[in-house]
């Protein structure tokens, strides 16, 4: 609650006299969620995740006036990143868009090899699903907030959730 | 295998992020910059379109016949220069 508030009144500084300090406040609470949201959908590129994730917060820094309070500002935040991920998806030229699901076979049958090989697997998932299992199980996000994320449908989501957890549960209960 | 399992395998194998103690800072120093202040904007507006009311009467009063100034030349150079003005500085903002 109390994080809340000053959540508030850090966004109200923002948008209605350019607080330029409320902000830094805004960057360092949800950065280490951004980051980390980036880093496992640039499979692990730091210095990507970095250029990312800047160009996140100075395009919420521009648009901040445009949030009206609908969902959470971290909700908000998700999808900015989440679209810039896109477009950088798209600028890329070397790789295609969409990856299909081609993971690797899971090694000996023990927790370590089972832990590395889980996030090969992940990555290995097509878009949207990839982005969906790291939201729901890496970043805890509901059902409602991926479908606001990613600009998709709540019952699609639903259904790109549960392919993606069959196919890693086919590939770990082997 | 069941779905908290797997939540806790996908969980125990994300990556972690080692942090980055100038991110703050990187991202303060992109910042474009401060626009101006959304108030003093507005009362910017309000004077601007008092100027221009202020302007259109004046021309009302001039053709019907009121002079500000007591020779009729002077006030319609007076007049055109001051249109003139905002009309040029009004384009440039709106360009």
């Amino acid at each position: 609650m109390r994080q809340k508030i000053l959540e508030i009144s850090l966004l109200s500084q923002c948008a209605l006299a350019d607080n330029r300090q409320a902000f830094g406040r805004l960057v360092e609470m949800y950065s280490p969620q951004v980051r980390r949201f980036l880093l496992n959908l640039t499979k692990g590129d730091a210095v990507l995740t970095d250029d990312l994730s800047q160009e996140t917060f100075i395009k919420a820094y521009i648009a901040i006036r445009s949030f009206k309070g609908l969902s959470h500002f971290s909700t908000w935040l998700y999808k900015i990143a989440y679209n810039e991920y896109l477009a950088w998806l798209r600028h890329r030229s070397d790789e295609p868009l969409d990856p299909g699901y081609d993971a690797p076979d899971p090694g000996p049958d023990d927790d370590d090899s089972r832990t590395a090989d889980v996030m090969e697997a992940v990555d290995a998932l097509a878009e949207p699903t990839r982005s969906i299992i790291i939201l729901f199980y890496c970043e805890d996000r509901p059902i409602k907030e991926i479908a606001q994320i990613l600009g998709l449908n709540i019952n699609t989501v639903k259904v790109y959730l549960k392919r993606g957890r069959d196919r890693l549960q086919q590939k770990f209960s082997k | 295998m069941n779905d908290k399992e797997l939540k806790t395998l996908i969980r125990r194998g994300m990556r972690r992020d080692p942090g980055n103690p100038f991110f703050t800072r990187k991202v303060m120093n992109r910042l474009p910059e401060p626009s101006a202040h959304t108030a003093a904007r507005w009362v910017f507006r309000a004077a601007w379109l008092a100027c221009g009311a202020i302007l259109a009467a004046l021309w009302v009063n001039f053709i019907t016949g009121f002079t500000a100034s007591p020779h009729p030349l002077l006030s319609l150079i007076l007049l055109w220069s001051a249109t003139l003005f905002v009309l040029y500085t009004s384009l440039r903002r709106a360009i």
